[in-house]
């Protein structure tokens, strides 16, 4: 009969209640949604990555023999090496495409993800070509292409359509910041098809090492046995290609423990303050059920079973929800910056965490709730309670009250006493505006870190890469017909103490393209004896201006100690910044990579054997604008999710007050209040919860913008920066909410008969 | 004899329950006159209640006619009916029905904000006997003392119909008997007309006026040519 008490009950109070369960069912929503997504990241890759066998170690070199191959697999822990040939060149087609081309010995390592085609076998002649590019080229299996590099010709049938393990993420080229696949690609073939094959040598080295095994030991062991003092040996972590799309990972798991933090603890007021309203409602019920002789362990069940059922019903029908559909909101945009063979969805231990943690928590809520009714025995328990006497507060002492209307009074005084319902009621519009900062907000940094990157820091219109075929001679004709800055730009590995991290170094020659800011974005001067250090890369290292950081270009032996004279802030490329002099003085040589012009270069500047690509600046932020389609998917979750929670959470407060008000409301109605008066007295209290949630959401938000910035990849850095306007959509957005609300529940007053006030106390 | 303040013609109360017409009040007619006390009696479920609604302004009559001062009530809309209640009658309720959150005081103030020409709350105050309870919350004080706070609050708008519902059914017989004395003071002093609900007959005695409800229709009003003084009634 308790159960069918519990229906009748849960039917009574259906607003509360569904409120409850609707901010159960959001939170686990959003957790599990975002958490089966970010794992479902980890597990697609990984499978990929098993399936394929990526390398574990990649060693760059100038040349490996049979030999060494003999050497690296002799050692412990490693179960097989094999060589490879990676060279940059343009294939002959419109608009000269950028391919990647990889001359391999085996397949064993990193192997090809076939698509469609024949099978790679090393005795094959042909190319397997990436399938985006051939279908962003219109390519097709048959199809021959010609590719060239440093005027050498390779034409050669495409056999197969691959994707590759190494290729998860690919840019074009260092300074790009979003791929944009199709226009750029990679191909495979067998080193037996190089076409000069006295000049052909492996300049890499791809390691499978076994499961467990310290990568450093492995690293250190094959510097001491091969004979080669310009060797360089990069993990997974170092590759851009598996870092970026472990960030990305990262980043959408730790999105998913923000945000339903919120939605879990308004879920968790709004059961504390139902239960504890409906325990102390049915406090005689209470009194009469123990006095029927009910077991007080069965009445705490009874109780306990609202939270439960409530949470228990909502929790799994949102983990079932986000699980089943949020990824696929992602799926477009992600399919658009990586490549994999499958998108995965699966839960972590986390999501089952959460899911119990909630229904535990509700339950426990509820417990808490009926414990107070039931500590005292039933005949206290029959009479109704007494009232606590509550001290006047300040307020009301002061001469100012007696001025004050009633209104003002009466939600004053219905506030202090009803603190926690307030706080809900805070706490949610908080979370409302909070999110709204936060959905602006990421919208504003993205927008500015385009006109940032190209508008404050790159001045220029043009930037002309050449290839290793241009001397010194041209590159300086080429200076001064384009009136241009040379700039060399190579990676570099950096090391602290044991961290060593990648990155680039940029050297400029005279020239006024690039700017460099401080990290209060403040323009600076590169000093002219020292390195300045790029700011998300001093966070990554740990270390500030003054300390040491050591260096060397990516295939030179030749490390450097420096003293890190500046910081500035970078967008994309995180690592050192320096002059042609300091530079020279550190006894390199300059050698220019690429020029930086405001003159438009001509139509066919890049058919030129010693230009390998001429990149307009605009196509550039056109690519990244590309890039805000997946923030506008973000922003749009982000504020339906705002306006849920502030409808939910402010209509609960609502009915709440106006369920305990019903009898003060109909004896207002006889007295001669006007229906519009009594929406005037109620509604100034959702007012004023209204502008306090905002008061306290817009800096929180803000904050909580910082730390989402904070946490994306180690490689970019972005600033933090929510507009005038994107305050103003924020604010004017939960007002919207709040009126909706008001709307919503101004027809309930009118529902309410006078009569009532008329009849005793239930 | 002074005017009739309010009339009622032939006037009935229905419901509609499924297919079946259920009448709370049927062919009800009669007069009330200014500065009267009136005690309309009946058992619980008689109609009494629906009758102090329909004279209230709280709930409309099916048919029939209630004439106030002459203009026709049954005729009025929402508005119209807010402010005959707001103007012309005070309410004093069974359980008091004191807005929880308001000092006694700040109770019977709230008046000021539906009536502009309220009397001062403080002789309101004074004159049920209240002058030092001004500032204790309703939670704080005796059924006896809130019922008073309660008829202070309806004497502020200085109405001319106080209703009360069943005043000292919440109130012991010693306070019960102070509240009736109170109510029999304003009729006769300051010329209120008070109508009081109750089921209890002996407070028939110290009425001008006495109707009897029954089934839904009025069974008798008898006119008591000597009421007796409240102090007087034992129950």
């Amino acid at each position: 009969m308790l159960n069918r008490k519990l229906l009748r009950d849960l039917l009574k109070n259906k607003i509360q209640f569904i409120s409850i369960f609707l901010m159960s069912f959001l939170g686990l929503l959003v957790f599990v949604g975002l958490d089966a997504e970010g794992n479902g990241l980890g597990t697609s890759s990984k499978s990929y990555y098993d399936a394929t066998n990526l390398a574990d170690l990649w060693v760059m070199g100038k040349g490996f023999t049979n030999e060494d191959i003999r050497i690296i697999e002799n050692l412990t822990g490693v179960a097989h090496a094999e060589r490879r040939l990676q060279i940059n060149t343009t294939a002959v087609l419109e608009n000269e495409p950028f391919v990647q081309l990889n001359f391999i010995e085996e397949n064993e390592v990193s192997k090809l993800y076939l698509k469609s085609g024949e099978k790679y076998s090393s005795s094959s002649e042909g190319i397997w070509l990436d399938e985006l590019f051939a279908k962003g080229q219109n390519l097709s299996i048959g199809d021959t292409i010609t590719l060239e590099y440093n005027g050498m010709k390779i034409t050669e049938e495409i056999k197969g359509l691959i994707i590759h393990p190494e290729y998860v993420f690919f840019l074009a080229d260092e300074g790009a910041m979003m791929p944009n696949y199709g226009s750029y690609g990679y191909g495979f073939l067998s080193s037996k098809e190089f076409p000069v094959q006295n000049q052909f040598v492996y300049s890499e080295l791809l390691v499978d090492v076994d499961q467990d095994v310290n990568l450093t030991r492995i690293k250190d062991a094959i510097k001491s046995q091969i004979d080669s003092d310009n060797l360089v040996i990069t993990d997974r972590k170092q590759s851009l290609s598996y870092s970026t799309f472990d960030a990305e990972k990262q980043q959408h798991i730790s999105m998913g423990f923000m945000f339903p933090i919120v939605f879990l603890l308004i879920a968790i007021l709004g059961i504390v303050t139902t239960m504890t309203r409906m325990t102390s409602n049915q406090r005689i019920q209470i009194g009469t059920l123990k006095a029927l002789g009910f077991t007080k362990q069965k009445i705490t069940l009874h109780y306990m079973s609202y939270g439960f059922a409530i949470s228990l019903i909502g929790g799994l029908m949102g983990a079932y929800v986000g699980y089943s559909y949020l990824p696929l909101l992602f799926r477009e945009n992600m399919m658009e910056a990586y490549t994999l063979p499958v998108w995965e969805v699966s839960m972590s231990s986390n999501s089952y965490i959460a899911i119990l943690a909630n229904v535990f928590i509700s339950t426990l809520v509820s417990y808490l709730a009926c414990q107070r009714e039931l500590r005292d025995p039933p005949a206290t328990t029959l009479k109704p309670v007494v009232p606590k006497k509550s001290k006047p507060t300040f307020i009301e002492k002061s001469a100012l009250w007696n001025r004050l209307n009633f209104s003002v009074k009466w939600n004053y005084r219905d506030i202090i006493r009803n603190r926690i319902r307030t706080l809900m009621g805070i706490v949610g519009v908080i979370g409302c505006t909070m999110l709204m900062v936060c959905a602006f907000g990421c919208r504003d940094s993205v927008t500015d870190m385009t006109s940032w990157m190209y508008g404050e820091i790159m001045t220029c219109n043009t930037k002309i890469i050449f290839s290793d075929l241009a001397g010194d001679a041209s590159k300086i004709d080429y200076a001064k017909k384009y009136e241009g800055q040379l700039i060399e730009e190579k990676a570099i590995e950096l090391a602290v103490k044991n961290l060593k991290k990648t990155g680039s170094i940029t050297v400029l020659d005279k020239g006024n393209y690039i700017h460099f800011q401080d990290d209060k974005l403040s323009h600076i001067n590169l000093s002219q004896n020292g390195i300045a250090l790029s700011y998300k890369m001093a966070q990554n290292l740990g270390i500030d201006i003054g300390d040491f950081v050591e260096w060397h270009i990516v295939g030179e032996t030749k490390w450097i100690k420096s003293r890190v004279e500046q910081l500035y802030r970078s967008p994309a490329n995180q690592g050192i910044s320096m002059n042609r002099k300091t530079f020279e003085n550190l006894e390199h040589t300059f050698c220019a990579t690429a020029l930086l012009t405001n003159k438009s270069p001509e139509t066919n500047l890049s058919d030129q054997d010693e230009i390998q690509a001429v990149q307009n600046i605009n196509k550039l932020k056109q690519d990244m604008d590309k890039s805000m389609e997946m923030m506008n998917t973000m922003v749009g979750i982000l504020i339906l999710a705002a306006v849920l929670l502030g409808v939910v959470v402010l209509y609960n407060l609502g009915v709440l007050t106006f369920v305990e008000k019903t009898r003060e409301i109909a004896t207002l109605k006889v007295l001669g209040f006007s229906s519009k008066q009594i929406r005037g007295i109620l509604q100034k209290q959702n007012l004023w919860v209204t502008i306090a949630g905002i008061i306290i959401g817009l800096p929180i938000g803000y904050q909580f913008l910082v730390v989402l910035c904070s946490t994306l990849s180690e490689s970019q850095d972005l600033v933090p920066s929510v507009t005038i306007l994107s305050y103003c959509f924020s604010i004017g957005g939960t007002f919207a909410v709040s009126t909706l609300v008001n709307w919503l529940l101004s027809g309930k007053i009118k529902t309410i008969n006078m009569v009532d006030a008329l009849k005793g106390v239930e | 004899m002074a005017e009739p303040i309010i009339e009622f013609k032939e006037v009935a109360k229905s419901y509609q329950r499924g297919d079946r017409i259920f009448y709370a009040l049927r062919h009800v007619n009669l007069t009330i006159h200014e500065g009267e006390m009136v005690v309309i009696l009946g058992p619980s479920g008689a109609g009494k209640s629906t009758l102090l609604n329909l004279l209230g302004g709280m709930d409309t009559a099916t048919e029939g006619s209630i004439i106030f001062e002459g203009v026709d009530i049954t005729k009025y809309n929402d508005n119209q009916l807010t402010q005959y209640r707001a103007k012309n009658v005070g309410v004093v309720f069974q359980f008091y029905n004191l807005i929880p959150t308001l000092t006694a005081y700040e109770n019977v103030a709230l008046m000021k904000e539906i009536e502009e020409n309220t009397l001062d709350p403080k002789k309101c105050m004074e004159a049920v006997g209240l002058g030092e309870h001004f500032h204790q919350f309703p939670a704080q004080m005796s059924g006896g003392e809130q019922q008073r706070t309660s008829i202070a609050r309806a004497l502020a708008k200085n109405p001319k119909l106080l209703l009360c519902d069943e005043p000292t059914g919440a109130l012991d017989t010693e306070t019960g008997r102070g509240v009736l004395e109170l109510l029999q003071k304003m009729s006769s002093e300051s010329q209120h007309t008070v109508i009081m609900v109750t089921h209890n007959s002996s407070f028939a005695d110290i009425a001008n006026k006495v109707i009897r409800v029954k089934n839904g229709t009025v069974e008798s009003i008898t006119i008591n040519q000597k009421p007796i003084n409240a102090n007087e009634v034992s129950w």
